[in-house]
């Protein structure tokens, strides 16, 4: 039989934490379980709004690290 | 040499020997990733510029000065530090007064992207200003987990560790994190929906 699955495990399922027979039995849930499949079309949503959304470096903290190692003495 | 094709180990151990260039290569292609991780903890462009150079400066120093020891591992190493550094000031800053300018609103508005596509770029920015902005109003519990998973690459173990919760309390947290995040999206496309489609 297999075991139920939280909406935690989904967590876990879509930051590929989840061992390959914990895998099997969650696809095999998801295909009969229904609102099992909704959590999981909601917090996938959630990350993909997440995928793209990375903040540009400025350019000039950039440059003074390089700067910084570049002109780094040990004492 | 092609630096681009060596991983970060190998590029590492060029910078150990004293090539600059290998480490302009780590600098660049890690630089957004620890940025915007130090960013959503502490909220404040000037402060993640501050805390971003102070890593960096940490990380210099370790290593020009003989003390690293992660046999390669240089990414989850920098992003340690700058967890652990941001976290610092973002507990400080909480037992004194914020200081807001009369144009904060430029603080928050000013910071570019890394990725904005040719096709759709406004919509797509005013998506990213919005995430950003929603992601700040996100809990400092869910905030910090979200961020040490999705930015930082940290394992839930790990973040259980690093915050002396169990795994369940994490994992919770990053769950109502996520949901939080689409609530508020739908939240706003509904209000824009019935404002462009008033009858």
């Amino acid at each position: 039989m297999i075991k139920p699955f939280t909406e935690d495990d989904l967590v876990r399922f879509i930051y590929d934490e989840i061992n390959e027979n914990e895998r099997l039995d969650l696809n095999e849930s998801l295909q009969s379980n229904i609102h099992l499949r909704a959590s999981l079309e909601q917090i996938n949503k959630a990350k993909s709004l997440l995928e793209g959304f990375i903040l540009k470096a400025p350019k000039d903290v950039i440059s003074r690290i390089l700067y910084a190692s570049k002109n780094f003495h040990s004492a | 040499m092609n630096k681009i094709n060596l991983d970060d180990g190998e590029l590492l151990s060029l910078y150990i020997v004293g090539n600059e260039e290998a480490f302009e290569e780590l600098l660049n292609r890690h630089k957004n990733r620890i940025f915007t991780s130090i960013y959503l903890i502490v909220k404040d462009r000037y402060t993640a510029e501050d805390l971003m150079q102070e890593v960096f400066i940490k990380v210099v120093r370790t290593i020009k000065s003989g003390r690293y020891n992660e046999e390669g591992k240089f990414l989850p190493w920098v992003l340690r530090i700058a967890h652990n550094l941001s976290i610092d000031y973002f507990r400080k800053s909480k037992r004194y007064p914020t200081i807001i300018m009369e144009d904060g609103s430029s603080i928050f508005n000013s910071l570019e992207f890394s990725e904005a596509p040719i096709e759709n770029e406004h919509i797509k920015q005013d998506t990213y200003n919005l995430l950003k902005l929603f992601v700040k109003e996100l809990p400092d519990s869910q905030r910090e987990v979200l961020v040490m998973r999705h930015y930082m690459k940290m394992s839930f173990q790990e973040i259980a560790d690093a915050t002396g919760v169990s795994i369940n309390t994490a994992l919770g947290r990053m769950r109502y994190a996520l949901i939080n995040l689409r609530k508020k999206f739908e939240q706003t496309q509904e209000a824009y929906d019935k404002t462009l489609y008033r009858r």
